[in-house]
């Protein structure tokens, strides 16, 4: 790949970026306005105007993807947290993870086969409760379609943002731990962003929710895979 | 804040996040070189968290590039949003409703089914401590 076109890739990314984090902020930080959304909707729809393909693009805009490993790794912080304070409370918290995330394959993976969709997008959904971080790197070693599998998570997260925070508050969920891992779990990083502004106690624990549960789901979608499961 | 804070913050900064590059670069060397199932960067996460646990204060001095590293997640995947949304895109009607059917579902499920059991658990520990 020619370091002119990487180096345009990259600036098109980082500038439809900041546009759309603004557009974010003026519409209020409405789910729909997310500015991963927007961008990427930008993004594809300009593409095929000035005739270049989207696989290129996502190829020549490598160099930011790359940094998709560092942020994994930076999940480890929040997760720290937990382990340095194990009271019942924690435990509660780590046990109903534990379960949400198994809710979460097993429901994708079920509903996937149920509303008999094609194998590729069979194989993406085992990864949907993910965030789409985990996601490309847990697909990449598992050999399954990365692109598919981000696209699954991202979409996930938009719905669970849309969804989520104004369901469970109907149904008297309303404390930052419950709202917050529940959301943080099922709706990621948009989820969080979402509560951020709806209720910006519960961050901390969707934050945690989405580590622990990116993190336990990788290992038993990795430990399965080894066992010819998935 | 003057000068010469901001640019300790910014060196502060500028260390934690090449400690964790670092980090996950060793984490890809050690899983090539052993051949481990785990992703590099899901080893590089356990020995993140392994660290900052027994290390507090340095779980400290990486806060903050942790908090930036997670806050640009989306810019990062935005390269490969953008290639999911074309894809999308390509999709025959049917197959995309189904498809947002299956994510809209199994999200809700997913949420629902952490809020109740921690809720569920908080009864159980609360009844037994009193």
């Amino acid at each position: 790949m020619p370091p002119a076109a990487q180096a345009g890739a990259v600036l098109a990314t980082v500038a439809a970026w900041i546009v759309s984090r603004r557009l974010a902020r003026a519409a209020g930080g409405h789910p729909l306005a997310s500015p991963v959304l927007v961008s990427a909707l930008a993004i594809a729809c300009l593409l095929p105007l000035l005739g270049l393909p989207a696989q290129g693009f996502a190829a020549a805009a490598a160099p930011l993807s790359w940094w998709l490993g560092p942020g994994v790794v930076a999940l480890g912080v929040p997760l720290a947290a937990l382990a340095r304070s194990p009271g019942r409370r924690e435990l509660c918290q780590l046990l109903a993870i534990l379960g949400g995330s198994l809710a979460g394959v097993a429901s994708a993976v079920c509903f996937a086969h149920l509303l008999a969709l094609p194998p590729d997008l069979r194989a993406a959904s085992a990864t949907r409760s993910v965030t789409s971080g985990v996601a490309a790197v847990v697909m990449q070693a598992l050999g399954g379609p990365v692109a598919l599998a981000v696209a699954l998570s991202v979409v996930s997260g938009l719905i669970g943002a849309l969804v989520l925070p104004p369901l469970l508050s109907r149904l008297g969920i309303r404390s930052d731990r419950a709202l917050g891992t529940a959301t943080g779990l099922a709706a990621h990083v948009l989820g969080t962003e979402a509560l951020a502004r709806r209720q910006p106690g519960a961050v901390p624990h969707a934050t945690l929710a989405m580590a622990a549960g990116g993190l336990l789901t990788a290992l038993g979608l990795v430990l399965a895979a080894r066992l010819g499961l998935v | 804040m003057n000068r010469h804070d901001r640019t300790g913050g910014a060196a502060r900064l500028a260390a934690g996040l090449a400690a964790i590059v670092l980090l996950f670069l060793a984490a890809e060397r050690v899983q090539a070189a052993l051949g481990l199932p785990l992703p590099g960067a899901l080893l590089g996460l356990l020995g993140l968290a392994g660290l900052a646990t027994a290390l507090p204060g340095l779980g400290a001095r990486l806060a903050p590039a942790a908090s930036l590293l997670l806050s640009l997640l989306g810019l990062f995947l935005l390269p490969l949003a953008v290639d999911a949304a074309s894809r999308l895109a390509l999709m025959p009607a049917g197959v995309l409703a189904r498809l947002l059917a299956m994510l809209a579902a199994s999200t809700v499920a997913t949420g629902l089914a952490t809020a109740l059991l921690l809720r569920l658990l908080d009864r159980v520990g609360s009844s037994r401590r009193a």
